[in-house]
């Protein structure tokens, strides 16, 4: 009786949850599939490069990522650029410094600076784009999501799916309206309309080549928005291959206890029960 | 409780009661295992983060603007580093003294790298309670530490106590171009 | 349910599987254990995150930052703060639902039952300036709701509001004092734990009208051996824990926070976390400010009136069924309640939205009144009834 009262209850409350997901007017972004998605997931090193190729040469012009620094795009599990390459990558930024007269000066970059902001400060971000400051972009994959609805978002524990952030930034990179001579409208923002203009052009960006010549993958605008996400994500989550590894372990660890506490319950019990 | 019948059954039931304590001292076991390993994160975040570890890296540091006789003073690790440009009277005085300093005797050439003898590099601190010693030109040239007294020569050996040891020489190494320094390595 | 006489043909399959008694059906029973667990988690953890963390507007956020990205292991260990705490409140709500569904409130346990709610008080105050402290969009949010709570206080208001957050607004002389606080209440929530543990057993020595032995009171805690049963369910729990940990870190926790602070930008939606929920959506749902939080204290602080609003004296086995089906009703509604909290607040109130014209479009805001009308029915209208429902003893 209990039972069949609470599966009735079930339905009728995700009957009225799914009516009220289907009034939403923007649009919720698909489900990508990634390659460091589910429990085995991990980054492609390839795909990792060429998204840091598409930042650093178009994303890096307004947006910063204060978070990250050069050394750990040597580091295993990320780009794993080498020691040069980080180095010269950083060498194309500017920091003050203080020279041994007292007086400011400028030093350019090194291994354990980070990817700063191209601004000043936040003022001159603002009053270059109209007020907005671009925002900071090391753990934009985390910081942005979007609703699941009920009961989906019970299932997302299990499967386990955690890159809403990475499906939305994903979303709004590829949601331009085609045809629109602004360049601003996009289906996925809230509201339609975003203050960045379409920044991801078919053929934009020159991929390493294959032996035949043919680029690696192909420089669509879909590509690209798909390995500049993954490149972000990873920033947000350099540690997720790492992490996961260790909760394989943990788990195995927890079923051998969990095996063992039952056993010694199991043989307790035949002590006191009646006998097997 | 069944209660055992004859010997055959007593028999058995301690086989099972050895098994019971064996298996629950096991349990004990892997569980105290598995509590030790989750305080191992606990612990090891105590130790330097990703961060101090980059910042403690050997340090390179250029020598074009070092006149003879200026003392360069740099921070590495958080400890203040003496980088000395000597003259070669102040070279030849420092040999010179290799018999005579008796507190903690050592050769001026054990303190400097071979071909690279006019730099001095130091640990700027007096090894007997850590102040910063002051330089000293004129008849006693070297170091003088203003808290009690100690007093080194152009080699930062110690001439005069109560310091018991010569000034520390930190790990360094220089490029081949002998115009950079990096302090931390043995070699480059 | 411990017994088989209630095992019906879906469930008689139990029987025949040598599982533990315990596993059957009483999982309510061990949430003691695992809030034991969940303390010992959360201080070890907090300990290793107050070492880094830095109490000022300019470097909270970006302190847990480095935490997360620089310290060895420092972001498990975060994110095992962060997950303990909701499974805190997790441990902390099954052990609630079952002390009122076993109705262990009554004489002798009344002196327990009022340190166990100042205990979940405690926590809640906690875990609110816990989460205050990261210092992201949603913490200085949720943080500036609640103390302007502070501002309803007829003539001090302003001056009481001043004095709680040592400003204008919420900045560093906050954070300092939130950081000390959240650091020391964990202590008393040990030393409330050990006087709830106490108090227990008293207690259930009277029941059993047994004298506990010298040995027995000279015990600051149980003679706790921690038996087969409490292993399982704490390896069960603690796989729920891993799994969070390791594989969705982020799952319980608002992808908000991830932004710094902003007094200049509101997020979309402005919630708590999942724990707070229901007493959110009760707050927010009623016209008028002092309503709104005087029903929210008012859903909280009416635990402590249980004993004297439950009339009936029945035995657990003369427990009406009606009112077991409606307890499960109102755990159902709480959570439905918590759900309403999560969505942005539309619709008109209840009485337009029966009687009159709806003005607004919308459904969340009757929908949240008539949730807590039902909440409040529970305790004012049903366990005061209950003695006529059940045979008293």
């Amino acid at each position: 009786m209990l039972k069949r009262l609470f599966i009735i209850a079930l339905t009728v409350l995700s009957a009225s949850f799914a009516a009220d997901a289907a009034e939403q007017n923007t649009p919720t972004p698909e489900r990508q599939n990634w390659s460091f998605s589910g429990i085995n997931g991990a980054y492609d090193r390839d795909q990792l490069r060429r998204g840091l190729q598409i930042y650093a040469e178009k994303c890096r012009a307004c947006h910063g990522m204060e978070y990250l620094d050069f050394r750990s795009l040597i580091r295993p599990g990320g780009p794993e650029l080498s020691p040069e390459a980080a180095k010269e990558l950083a060498s194309g930024y500017v920091f003050p410094a203080i020279g041994d007269d007292g007086e400011p000066t400028e030093r350019s970059g090194r291994l354990n600076d980070r990817l700063v902001s191209p601004y000043t400060n936040p003022q001159q971000a603002a009053f270059l784009h109209n007020g907005i400051v671009p925002v900071d972009l090391t753990y934009i994959t985390r910081a942005r999501s979007y609703d699941r609805g009920f009961p989906q978002f019970i299932f997302d524990l299990f499967i386990p799916y955690t890159e809403q952030g990475s499906d939305y930034v994903y979303a709004i990179l590829t949601g331009y309206e085609e045809g629109d001579p602004t360049m601003m409208k996009n289906r996925y923002f809230p509201g339609g309309v975003t203050k960045m203009a379409r920044p991801l052009t078919d053929g934009e960006f020159s991929y390493p080549t294959r032996a035949d010549g043919q680029p690696v993958v192909p420089q669509t605008e879909a590509q690209y928005a798909k390995d500049v996400t993954a490149f972000l994500s990873w920033a947000a989550d350099p540690d997720r291959a790492t992490r996961q590894q260790t909760g394989g372990y943990v788990f195995l660890y927890l079923g051998i206890f969990l095996a063992l506490c039952l056993i010694t319950k199991r043989l307790y019990k035949r002590q006191s029960g009646a006998g097997r | 409780m069944t209660k055992p019948e004859n010997k055959a059954d007593e028999a058995t039931e301690v086989i099972h009661q050895q098994r019971r304590q064996c298996l629950c001292k096991l349990t004990k076991f892997v569980g105290a295992a598995g509590i030790a390993a989750a305080m191992w994160p606990l612990v090891s975040a105590l130790g330097p983060d990703e961060q101090t570890l980059a910042d403690g890296e050997p340090l390179d540091i250029p020598l074009d603007n070092v006149a003879p006789g200026e003392t360069l003073r740099r921070v590495w690790r958080g400890k203040l580093v003496f980088i000395r440009h000597r003259t070669a009277q102040e070279i030849a005085l420092a040999n010179a003294l290799d018999g005579v300093t008796r507190i903690d005797p050592q050769a001026d050439a054990e303190r400097v790298k071979p071909g690279h003898e006019q730099w001095l590099v130091v640990y700027g601190y007096c090894p007997h309670a850590g102040c910063i010693p002051n330089e000293q030109n004129g008849d006693n040239p070297g170091w003088l530490c203003p808290c009690h007294g100690s007093e080194f020569d152009l080699s930062g050996r110690v001439t005069r106590g109560p310091a018991a040891q010569n000034m520390q020489v930190p790990d360094y190494a220089f490029h081949p171009d002998g115009n950079t320094l990096r302090i931390g390595v043995k070699d480059v | 349910m411990a017994d088989n006489s209630q095992l019906t043909p879906a469930t008689s399959w139990l029987k025949r599987l040598p599982l533990p008694t315990s596993v059957r059906g009483i999982w309510l029973f061990s949430a003691g254990a695992l809030l034991l667990l969940m303390l010992a988690v959360q201080i070890l953890s907090g300990i290793i995150l107050a070492m880094f963390y830095i109490p000022t507007v300019e470097s909270a956020y970006d302190s847990i930052i480095h935490i997360m990205r620089n310290v060895k292991h420092g972001e498990l260990i975060r994110n095992a703060h962060m997950i303990g705490a909701s499974l805190f409140f997790f441990a902390c709500y099954m052990h609630m639902l079952r002390g009122m569904y076993y109705v262990v409130y009554r004489k002798p346990y009344l002196k327990m039952w009022m340190v166990s709610v100042t205990l979940y008080v405690l926590l809640m105050v906690t875990a609110f300036l816990g989460y205050s402290l990261i210092w992201g969009q949603k913490s200085y949010w949720a943080a500036t709701v609640i103390t302007e709570f502070a501002r309803a206080v007829p003539l001090v208001g302003d001056d009481l509001h001043s004095l709680l957050i040592g400003g204008y607004s919420l900045g560093t002389p906050t954070l300092g004092r939130f950081y000390v606080l959240h650091f020391i209440i964990p202590f008393i929530i040990i030393l409330m734990t050990v006087v709830h543990i106490r108090t227990v057993r008293h207690a259930y020595a009277d029941a059993m009208k047994r004298e506990l032995s010298a040995q027995d009171k000279s015990r600051l805690l149980f003679d706790y051996k921690m038996t087969d049963d409490d292993a399982v369910k704490i390896t069960l729990f603690l796989m729920l824990f891993s799994w969070l940990l390791f594989f969705a870190p982020n799952y319980l926790s608002s992808a908000d926070n991830f932004i710094q602070a902003d007094p200049t930008v509101t997020p979309l939606i402005v919630a708590p976390e999942w724990y707070f929920l229901p007493l959110f959506s009760i707050l927010r749902c009623f016209p008028g400010e002092l309503t709104g939080i005087g029903l929210m204290s008012g859903a909280v602080l009416v635990f402590y009136f249980l004993p004297w609003l439950d009339t009936s004296r029945s035995r657990f086995r003369h427990h009406s069924p009606i009112v077991k089906v409606c307890f499960l009703l109102w755990v159902l509604n709480a959570l439905f309640l918590g759900w309403l909290g999560s969505k942005a607040l539309v619709g008109p109130d209840l009485n337009d939205w029966l009687f009159g014209q709806s003005a607004e479009k919308g459904w969340i805001r009757p929908a949240s009144q008539i949730s807590t009308l039902l909440y409040f029915a529970w305790f004012l209208v049903l366990l005061p009834c209950r003695r006529f429902l059940e045979k008293q003893s």
